[in-house]
């Protein structure tokens, strides 16, 4: 397992690289969207390898540790910000999805955590694999929908609204099909779908965030201002459940503490 | 909460929903009923239940037992009954099906967990191979008869080189049946009754164990709520952000 940790860094050097070049080109010739969506499909073959390469290596699904779930944090943030680019044609949304899944990868490589084989009872459950990647993968969009939100807030630009909407509106589903199918999984292994563990309280404040930002659009009500804020505070409540309640004194006996 | 227990929950529950129905039917013109089916009282009662859901994220698990975080999911339970008897009478289009799902799921998720937690029943029972028993203990150390007889037949624990277990496994046998015990693999034992295969017990040589048992009655409403709930998250990635047709001021 350290010997396939090792080959992390060069991986993920060739898909920042060509992750990068996708979104410069992106930036440089707006017209061209074929070249920076090929190059940035190619980083993220690249990068998906070394989950495959990691995973077969592991004997179980690399979502165990908060550094595991960082690498499929780094893939659909590629991903995200890949689908936003095509859909929208956004010439700067490749760069800053660029930015977000390096900083993962990097602090993945100065702090890359436990990577054994172990995988406790608790884990070994078929909900484990869409569970987690469900959840990482609405990570991935809520954090595009974050990135347009600042540009929005910066730009005073009312058009990114109807972008953040969709992208909300998906990232929302996929919270909730991850919130849910975890409720059913604490049900299978604890005995109850609902506990307000830290972790599970989380949770619900980001859904309830984003369900609010739904809410204020389908209402009509808020001001442009007042609706980026909100979905940054939103992604800032995400950031919160995912890794930031482990630094809480009230998590500590939390029963979602997986090797930290 | 055993004040609330069955049948007091069932009837506060019959209650609370004939209230709303008969408002809803007899004074759907009044100020109370147009207020809750108002703008205001939609986003307040998500941002009240935000923000006690905030508190409790920074000061712990005890102020989800609070009065004030149960009136905010009460208060959000009643405008949501409202907005849901609106949207089955207004709603239209194609987005009527991803109304009702999302709204009718939410509220048979919240009305199952709250009015059914105070017949939720948690028991723990230390097992060692070979011994029998028909006595669980409450987290408060109360004690409770089961309705049946638990032996403990084996229980094996694997572990990985470096300690962490691997496999936790039961073997029990009850009403004259063999059972295999998991974790993540419960028995049902009864109607809304399972047993849980929870962890290893006192010195490894005695090779005991500690099985749950949880009974949850309203646990099949909880679980009817999320399959509406999963399959209106489906309209929502589907459907995307459209606004509903129908809606007409009361």
């Amino acid at each position: 397992m350290i010997m396939v940790w090792d080959i992390f860094i060069y991986f993920a050097i060739a898909a920042v690289v060509l992750y990068a070049v996708g979104a410069v080109v992106a930036w440089t010739r707006p017209s061209k969207v074929g070249v920076p969506a090929s190059l940035c499909g190619m980083a993220m073959l690249v990068f998906g390898a070394f989950i495959v390469i990691l995973w077969s290596s592991l004997s179980r699904p690399p979502m165990r540790t908060i550094g595991e779930t960082r690498l499929w944090y780094s893939f659909f943030a590629m991903a995200a910000g890949l689908f936003t680019y095509i859909r929208w044609k956004y010439n700067w949304v490749l760069s800053f999805s660029a930015v977000l899944s390096t900083v993962f990868i990097v602090i993945n490589c100065l702090k890359p955590q436990i990577h054994d084989a172990t995988l406790m009872p608790a884990l070994q459950s078929g909900w484990f694999i869409p569970h987690v990647t469900v959840y990482m993968f609405s990570y991935s969009i809520l954090g595009c929908a974050f990135l347009i939100a600042l540009r929005g807030l910066v730009n005073k630009d009312e058009t990114v609204l109807q972008s953040i909407d969709t992208l909300v509106y998906i990232g929302l589903a996929f919270l909730s099909f991850g919130m849910l199918s975890g409720a059913v999984w604490a049900k299978q292994a604890w005995g109850d779908f609902w506990t307000w563990d830290p972790k599970e309280t989380w949770a619900a404040i980001t859904w309830l965030s984003y369900l609010a930002y739904i809410h204020f659009r389908l209402l009509h009500k808020g001001s442009l201002k007042w609706l980026c804020i909100l979905v940054i505070f939103s992604f800032a409540c995400l950031q919160m459940c995912w890794w930031g309640v482990n630094y809480l004194p009230s998590a500590q006996d939390s029963v979602h503490v997986y090797g930290r | 909460m055993e004040l609330f227990a069955f049948p007091v929950n069932l009837i506060l529950a019959l209650v609370w929903g004939g209230i709303i129905l008969w408002l809803w039917k007899d004074y759907r013109r009044s100020v109370f009923v147009r207020w809750f089916l108002s703008p205001l009282a939609t986003l307040s009662s998500i941002l009240l239940f935000g923000s006690g859901c905030l508190v409790a994220g920074f000061a712990g698990v005890e102020c989800t037992r609070s009065w004030w975080f149960t009136s905010e999911l009460f208060f959000m339970m009643t405008v949501l009954a409202f907005v849901l008897l609106r949207g089955l009478r207004d709603a239209g289009g194609k987005l009527r099906y991803r109304f009702i799902l999302n709204h009718f799921g939410l509220l048979t998720v919240l009305v199952s967990l709250f009015f059914g937690s105070p017949d939720k029943d948690v028991l723990r029972l230390s097992l060692t191979p070979g011994m029998t028993s028909d006595i669980a203990y409450r987290e408060d150390g109360s004690m409770d008869k089961l309705r049946y007889e638990v032996c403990l037949e084996d229980f094996r624990t694997d572990y990985y080189e470096n300690g962490v277990p691997s496999v936790y496994e039961a073997t029990i046998s009850m009403d004259g049946k063999t059972v295999s015990l998991k974790v993540n693999s419960p028995y049902a034992a009864r109607f809304a009754e399972q047993i849980y295969l929870v962890s290893a017990s006192g010195p490894q040589a005695q090779g005991g164990c500690v099985l749950q048992v949880v009974r949850q009655p309203w646990k099949w409403l909880t679980v009817i709520g999320i399959i509406l709930m999963v399959t209106g998250a489906v309209l929502l990635f589907v459907q995307g952000p459209q606004t509903l047709s129908g809606h007409r001021e009361e």
